[in-house]
């Protein structure tokens, strides 16, 4: 049975997908979700796979509830984006994509932290293929900015480790909370693999650039195996609180007038993650169940706005909401399901999204946390201005771009489909989700004050849209480049680069200048004192001669005391 | 971006007449009469008057001080909204570039590469669909 754990079914799938015709490794990516998923159903509870590797015990499957409702979902993914990329036939995308996932999985049910630094490295190796699969000059730069990123934070999960191991002598991955300099370090590396404020333009940057369903497989996978990581290591730590929050809030005005959708989809994905990050801070057992709900719904209707943007990237070649516009007409099906994503991501009742997002809203304002929940609830207004209308309402209505595009392939439609129909189901029967979750509790999501105060709230946000759009006042969709934090190391260091250069150099060459100057002026000084008449060339008298013998057989004689 | 890309799965609907839709799309023309977006509007003015009022028929669970206040998820969704589109439409005056400002090393002003798309050319049931409409794209 230890040969056959999910994550390492995912690797021998990869190796096999390298030998195998274009058409057997799209159903090879079918079939490894289902394989995966059932042999992780088959392991109780507890530790297993345990294997002695360079002296330490590393734990490769740990099952518990909190891994369960992540790997399951994550296997959920990857099977539904098998689908939508079932037209692939590039062998770098489809083995990445194995890889990638199996690493996903594999971080998830990482018992100890060495085994979890591995797959952390893993799934940023494996996913920088996906968009430099792009082959662009300009993915290829890029895929160089989000490896870096990856790799760093996988460099400071391995120092954090390091120094907690010295610390504690344990590599156990269980709760580790900030105490120390090893648990900060770890603490950072989560951070900006979940995208925290100031940590986050490698997701807004990346995520565009990949393929059409590179895209729809990046979003589903690193950002919520850190977000599982945090709940794992860092849950009720309260700083996350705060940081959650501001990651809800500033996104949106980023998303606000961003002309690429799947930029949108990608600052809206960063604010998605907000909530789920004051879930764990705030680190109740309802607030877990919040985190762990709102990531396994997430996965789902984020995935499948993905799909519908990058269906319309794949028929239309441009994913720019200044470009298109109308589009009902002629991806109907494409539509509703975007539609039914952006209802169930701005949380309206019998959608997924409100069946989630509550349990971390009652968390906060039970807990006593009154700004923060406040800072959610004008968060989610936001996400129905950038996710709920921007999205469908710039790509299939709006102004007619005059482009009549045919309708999704059907393999796509499928993937859409059925992503909608999870999406509805669970918004539906929440019973479902919730018995997946971490602890037990009782939660009913509709209750006739949820569901007015969440009524009220969306429809007054939507009569919003049409006043600011009637005075004319929404921003309109205008081709550009917004400038986020990335622009100091995109920009401003590689500027400053050539000055500090020759600010350096220069300040070099004059220090060498002043030595060799020195230097010139010092050995002429001492050759004066042998030239003739100098101090060195006059001759002694025997009196100051034995002087100066009984004075150094003196200092001798001291130094030998001492 | 639009020249060479869009054409290629024009060649379907180029037509562009209502009677080609699907029945599904048919069922959202109503988004281009601005007559019929209009009545939309009203309804949506009418079921916000009347989730306003259900506010003062319905007592409301709260936990937060003043979220019991009559309205009080209408005016912060409509307030929030708002606020929210105002300032972002300021940060653009800040934060807004030429769509070439990080060029070469930003995929912002660069086309989709074509062959990346990989166009149905080996698919299933879609093929006989994608290769009518790329025929006649002749992009390939």
């Amino acid at each position: 049975m230890n040969l056959l754990a999910p994550p390492f079914l995912y690797m021998y799938a990869a190796v096999l997908c390298t030998l195998l015709s274009s058409k057997h490794r799209a159903i090879l990516l079918l079939v490894v979700p289902v394989l995966g998923l059932l042999s992780l159903l088959s392991y109780s509870t507890g530790n297993h796979v345990v294997l002695a590797m360079l002296g330490f015990e590393l734990t490769f499957v740990r099952i518990d509830k909190l891994a369960l409702v992540f790997s399951i979902i994550f296997s959920i993914a990857a099977f539904l984006s098998g689908i939508y990329a079932w037209h692939v036939r590039d062998k770098i995308q489809q083995v990445a994509t194995l890889v990638y996932a199996g690493a996903a999985i594999g971080g998830v049910l990482a018992g100890d932290l060495i085994t979890l630094f591995l797959y952390w490295e893993a799934t940023a190796v494996a996913s920088v293929f996906l968009i430099w699969a792009r082959r662009t000059d300009a993915s290829y730069a890029t895929g160089m900015r989000y490896l870096i990123i990856q790799v760093l934070s996988g460099v400071l999960l391995l120092a954090g480790l390091l120094l907690h191991y010295n610390d504690t002598g344990s590599i156990a991955f269980e709760h580790l909370g900030l105490v120390s300099l090893g648990t900060w370090l770890i603490f950072i590396g989560f951070g900006i693999k979940c995208a925290f404020p100031l940590l986050h333009n490698w997701l807004q940057d990346s995520y565009p650039a990949a393929t059409v369903t590179g895209t729809v497989i990046l979003s589903a996978f690193t950002t919520k195996m850190a977000v599982y990581a945090l709940a794992r290591g860092y849950a009720g730590t309260e700083i996350l609180i705060y940081i959650g929050a501001v990651m809800t809030l500033f996104p949106i005005f980023f998303a606000e007038i961003e002309n690429d959708l799947r930029r949108v989809l990608a600052y809206s994905l960063n604010n998605q993650l907000g909530f789920m990050v004051v879930g764990v801070g705030i680190g109740t057992e309802l607030a877990l169940n919040g985190t762990a709900a709102h990531a396994f719904c997430h996965i789902l209707y984020k995935s499948l706005l993905f799909m519908s943007v990058g269906a319309v990237l794949y028929r239309t070649g441009t994913s720019k909401a200044s470009e298109l516009g109308g589009l009902y007409k002629t991806m109907p099906v494409t539509m509703v399901c975007c539609l039914i994503g952006a209802a169930s991501i701005s949380a309206f009742p019998l959608f997924s999204g409100f069946i989630s997002k509550s349990l971390i809203l009652d968390a906060s304002a039970k807990n006593g946390y009154y700004i923060v929940w406040f800072a959610l609830v004008v968060a989610s207004a936001g996400v129905l201005s950038h996710s709920g209308i921007k999205i469908p309402y710039f790509t299939f209505f709006a102004h007619d771009s005059g482009k009549r595009p045919a309708e999704a392939p059907i393999h796509m439609r499928i993937a859409m489909i059925i992503t909608a129909f999870l999406c509805v189901f669970i918004g539906v029967f929440p019973g479902v989700l919730y018995a997946l979750l971490p602890y037990q509790v009782e939660y009913k999501p509709y209750t006739t004050s949820h569901v007015l105060a969440q009524m009220q709230l969306l429809c007054f946000a939507l009569l919003a849209f049409v006043f600011l759009m009637r005075k004319g006042l929404h921003p309109p969709e205008v081709r550009g480049v917004n400038l986020d934090s990335d622009w100091i190391y995109r920009k401003l260091a590689p500027g400053l680069l050539p000055s500090i250069v020759t600010a350096v150099g220069s300040s070099v060459t004059s220090a060498q200048d002043s030595i060799k100057s020195t230097a010139v002026t010092l050995t002429r000084r001492l050759s004066g004192f042998a030239r003739p008449g100098g101090v060195l060339s006059i001759s002694w008298g025997v009196n100051s001669m034995v002087l100066m013998v009984t004075v150094m057989m003196l200092l001798v004689l001291v130094f030998n005391f001492i | 971006m639009t020249e060479h890309t869009s054409n290629n799965s024009d060649a379907k609907h180029a037509t562009n007449k209502e009677q080609d839709y699907t029945p599904l799309a048919k069922r959202f023309l109503w988004a281009d009469s601005k007559h019929s977006v209009e009545k939309v509007i009203l309804g949506l003015s009418i079921l916000c008057g009347l989730l306003f009022l259900l506010d003062f028929i319905i007592h409301r669970h709260t936990y937060v001080p003043g979220e019991g206040f009559p309205g009080f998820y209408a005016i912060v969704g409509f307030l929030a909204f708002t606020l929210i589109v105002l300032s972002a439409s300021q940060l653009r005056k800040i934060i807004l570039r030429n769509e070439q400002y990080y060029s070469p090393h930003a995929v912002d002003a660069e086309h989709y590469p074509e062959a990346g798309l990989e166009r149905l050319e080996h698919g299933e049931k879609a093929k006989a669909v994608d290769r009518d409409a790329t025929k006649t794209g002749g992009s390939e």
